[in-house]
């Protein structure tokens, strides 16, 4: 299950040689693995978690997983959606083990709108946008980054997060109503 | 699909969300987590296989203690029942084997209705949870089964996990929850009588 959409943060190309030379355990090939994939690993950890601590323990883990695991990599897919999955597993292991994922109801969400994926402008503002994620819900924000920054399609979601494929559609449609909610909300008070 | 209005992709109605995300910066963390990194590989070898193989052992022993322990409750109340995958009677009495993906069909299936009985309950214990209701008895049991909750969900995650195990593990969560749902309603309808404290919850645990 690896999706390689283009528009993810992790889609960085790594030379076979260098992939080789980690294989063999080398110290130097391992840093700069951890350097060029560091800011995507913590930054998907961050948006899943919404906690600096838990995300820095997260690129930690992810890392070492990453490391301890790289010859049983096989090569078929891009090594960045790999390491990207692993991320994606720790980071939302985390979230089980923390609270346990709210639940909400799989019921699919009609598109009663027909800007139904546009937020407001304020939403160009990325500290506003990011503020917003904040509060929504951890299951709904993390499906939602997942499905529109990392681009998972909700198949990889649902697998991701041991829920149905309505789950993934039904918290997308949800999240991005709630966000352009709490957008809209600071937009009229700001 | 509408037409932006300005080239830097905000509509006159907004902007897509799947654009506005993904403008969102990289962050930076705190600290490298490189130096910790770089110490711990060197500690378990190339690989760090030492760590690695100890932790897998770790995994494999709390897997077996787990379904040890809940043998008895699955036992006394068995979870949703699938087709024995090695072979089955048929009508006219001759056995026959059930092809893998058959198999490998119906354990998707209980999977899927494991996975969904798990939510429900999920609901439902988040939707009734009363904190103002407890008793000392039932915090207790509350705490060690949301203690086996989490353990058996770390054990879901691990991506070493197989298919028949991960079944084993759904059908251990859903009972669980089970018996979580069990002390809620227990612990309301005893604090409806006004008797919370003084209950004596008997869980079969």
């Amino acid at each position: 299950m690896t999706s390689v959409s283009a528009t993810s943060t992790f889609a960085i190309d790594v030379p076979a040689a260098l992939l080789a030379e980690a294989r063999r355990g080398s110290m130097p090939a391992f840093e700069r693995l951890y350097r060029l994939f560091e800011r995507p690993v913590y930054t998907l950890a961050l948006r899943l978690l919404g906690d600096r601590d838990e995300a820095q323990e997260i690129l930690h883990d992810a890392m070492l997983k990453v490391f301890q695991n790289i010859e049983g990599f096989r090569g078929d897919s891009p090594f960045w959606g790999w390491l990207r999955q692993i991320a994606a597993n720790e980071a939302l292991m985390r979230l089980r083990r923390r609270a346990r994922l709210a639940y909400v109801e799989d019921v699919p969400e009609p598109d009663d709108d027909a800007h139904a994926t546009l937020l407001p402008p304020v939403a160009a503002d990325a500290s506003r946008l990011v503020e917003a994620m904040q509060r929504l819900p951890d299951a709904t924000r993390s499906v939602l980054w997942l499905y529109h920054a990392e681009g998972y399609t909700h198949e990889e979601i649902a697998g991701l997060m041991q829920r149905s494929v309505s789950f993934s559609k039904s918290q997308v449609a949800r999240g991005t109503r709630r966000l352009r909610q709490l957008l809209e909300v600071d937009h009229a008070t700001a | 699909m509408q037409p932006p209005d300005r080239n830097d992709g905000i509509h006159r109605h907004g902007i897509d969300i799947a654009e506005a995300v993904q403008r969102a910066p990289l962050e930076t963390p705190p600290r490298s987590a490189w130096p910790q990194l770089q110490a711990e590989l060197a500690r378990g070898g190339r690989g760090g296989r030492v760590r690695s193989a100890r932790r897998r052992h770790w995994w494999a022993a709390a897997a077996t203690l787990l379904l040890a322990a809940s043998l008895p409750a699955l036992l006394r109340n068995p979870p949703p029942a699938t087709q024995d995958a090695t072979a089955v009677t048929t009508t006219s009495g001759a056995t026959t084997g059930i092809s893998i993906d058959a198999a490998s069909s119906d354990v998707a299936e209980e999977l899927a209705t494991l996975r969904r009985e798990s939510a429900a309950l999920e609901a439902w214990l988040a939707a009734s949870h009363d904190d103002t209701v407890i008793s000392a008895t039932g915090d207790g049991l509350r705490l060690a089964l949301n203690a086996r909750v989490q353990y058996v969900d770390a054990l879901i995650g691990d991506p070493q996990t197989g298919r028949d195990t991960q079944l084993s593990l759904w059908r251990e969560r859903v009972l669980l929850l089970r018996r979580l749902a069990s002390i809620e309603s227990s612990q309301q309808l005893l604090a409806v009588n006004g008797d919370a404290e003084g209950s004596q919850l008997v869980m079969a645990f």
